[in-house]
């Protein structure tokens, strides 16, 4: 399991956000991947034929983080290792890919 | 020296599937690969499984009546072989052979699809005219302007990353023994058989010189094939074409059938995993120096890419929303007259070669006719079109 490393590490505020309705309390500046990495949850998206996906590059090239984000009224999937937690974030993992065009949000 | 039966140069589709019905008839095989096993275009290609007509076929109809037949005749047998493949090599090389469909945008294109669909149902391919709204119902993201497909039930994709390493595999347990990273340096005939030399490691200082000899030779080496002939001492006429792919980021199952253009370079399909791959025959740069082209992999033309992008969300203008992984290239070979050479040439005699386009979809299809040719003297369906010999003026002072 992934775990921060502390020696000699000032961190800033504290930052709040929901992974699959729970409370997480996190760090300014982390990346969502970060977070969820931490937190042990693996399988950020399904494909459609049920495999679960877990990031490989985390820089933004993979693709294979994606998760569903919601925050301030809007409503899309990211690239988890490119979002930047912000509070009352609520991410859901483990989603299938969004069908194209049926919602304005499935990008 | 290491001595077998024949001797197969190159590591792709073809390469690996002619060696592995070798050895299933029983004869020894040593397949020699400058790379690895799928390198180059066998492994680069789309995958797309295509069996209409081409272009050029239409506008020439009345001259090609008898090269037409012969052409769906080779796609029904490619479409068998394709249906059973994976009962063949035992595994799964996400095979989908769900239909294609040829778009037409203008009324012109719709003339020329009507005039095709006659052409190929006389010959007897499965191919059904579908007017806008038809072609719609069965691919809803395409755009309003679509004026009709034709849809040709048997079309698909294959994995290209799968289907070859599963031949090799299925070759090494026949029996082939494979050597990679393995560069022939020059082919002579000695009394009736060949000798070829080779490095292996080339790219190390400590390099190994190889030497094997057999009474047959097959050149597989794709778009590098000339240089093999060469090496033999023997012309062939194989132009290397570099091209480019596209792949975008993966969404839930959307496209279900391999869609192309008849006015348009278009090929697009959904694989297995979700993305969507763009191609159909736009170019990249072959790198060259003092007039020599070099084997390294192409460079990228960003307006081809553009142009390639710009045709696909033309005629799907949802796929917009989807962004670009990557764009890679890979390097195929033609031939002066666009069909494919396969089979002896007169010349050389036991030298055979199985090159220059649509390898990926004929592929198993030549490599299974070469054997039967290679082992029985003559292949179940002919093979005479494609000949070596018809460019054999150029061979006339050479083999």
């Amino acid at each position: 399991m992934a775990t921060r490393i502390s020696k000699n590490v000032e961190r800033g505020d504290t930052v709040n956000i929901a992974i699959n309705g729970e409370t997480i309390c996190a760090y300014e500046g982390e990346t969502l991947a970060t977070v969820l990495l931490l937190q042990d949850r693996l399988a950020f998206y399904e494909t459609a034929s049920g495999h679960k996906r877990a990031p490989f590059c985390n820089m933004g090239a993979c693709y294979e983080c994606r998760v569903h984000v919601e925050h301030d009224g809007r409503r899309q999937w990211v690239l988890a290792c490119m979002t930047t937690i912000q509070e009352n974030m609520s991410v859901t993992t483990g989603l299938q890919l969004p069908v194209l065009g049926n919602t304005p949000d499935a990008s | 020296m290491s001595s077998y039966d024949a001797l197969v140069i190159g590591g792709g589709l073809v390469g690996c599937a002619t060696a592995n019905y070798l050895a299933q008839a029983g004869l020894s095989v040593a397949l020699i690969e400058k790379g690895n096993i799928n390198q180059e275009a066998s492994g680069r290609n789309a995958g797309s499984l295509h069996f209409q007509i081409e272009h050029r076929q239409i506008h020439h109809a009345q001259d090609l009546d008898s090269e037409l037949q012969y052409c769906v005749s080779l796609a029904q047998l490619a479409i068998a072989s394709w249906r059973e493949i994976e009962t063949e090599l035992e595994t799964n090389v996400d095979l989908a052979m769900d239909g294609g469909l040829m778009l037409a945008e203008t009324g012109e294109e719709v003339s020329l699809l009507e005039k095709k669909a006659k052409l190929e149902s006389e010959q007897g391919l499965n191919v059904q005219l579908m007017d806008g709204d038809e072609t719609r119902r069965l691919a809803p993201y395409l755009g309003e302007h679509i004026k009709g497909a034709l849809f040709c039930p048997d079309e698909g994709h294959c994995n290209p990353r799968l289907l070859t390493p599963a031949v090799a595999r299925q070759a090494e347990k026949n029996g082939v023994t494979l050597f990679t990273r393995c560069h022939v340096t020059d082919i002579r005939r000695a009394n009736k058989s060949w000798r070829v030399t080779a490095e292996l490691n080339s790219n190390n200082t400590n390099h190994e010189t190889m030497s094997f000899e057999g009474s047959i030779i097959v050149n597989a080496a794709g778009a590098w094939a000339v240089n093999v002939g060469r090496m033999a001492n023997v012309h062939l006429p194989i132009f290397p074409v570099a091209l480019l792919i596209n792949v975008t980021e993966k969404v839930s199952p959307l496209i279900h059938h391999l869609i192309q253009h008849v006015g348009r370079k278009l090929s697009m399909k959904q694989v297995e995993d979700g993305n969507v791959l763009i191609g159909g025959g736009w170019s990249a740069r072959l790198p060259q120096q003092r007039g020599d082209w070099l084997s390294d992999s192409a460079e990228l033309d960003i307006n081809a890419v553009r142009g390639n992008l710009q045709t696909a969300t033309d005629i799907a203008p949802m796929i917009k929303q989807l962004r670009l992984l990557r764009t890679w290239t890979g390097t195929t070979g033609v031939t002066p007259d666009q069909l494919p050479i396969v089979g002896e040439v007169s010349q050389a005699p036991g030298f055979y070669v199985a090159a220059g386009g649509s390898g990926f979809t004929y592929g198993p299809t030549y490599a299974r006719l070469l054997c039967e040719m290679i082992t029985r003297g003559e292949p179940s369906f002919p093979l005479t079109p494609y000949s070596p010999d018809r460019f054999s003026h150029m061979n006339m002072f050479m083999g």
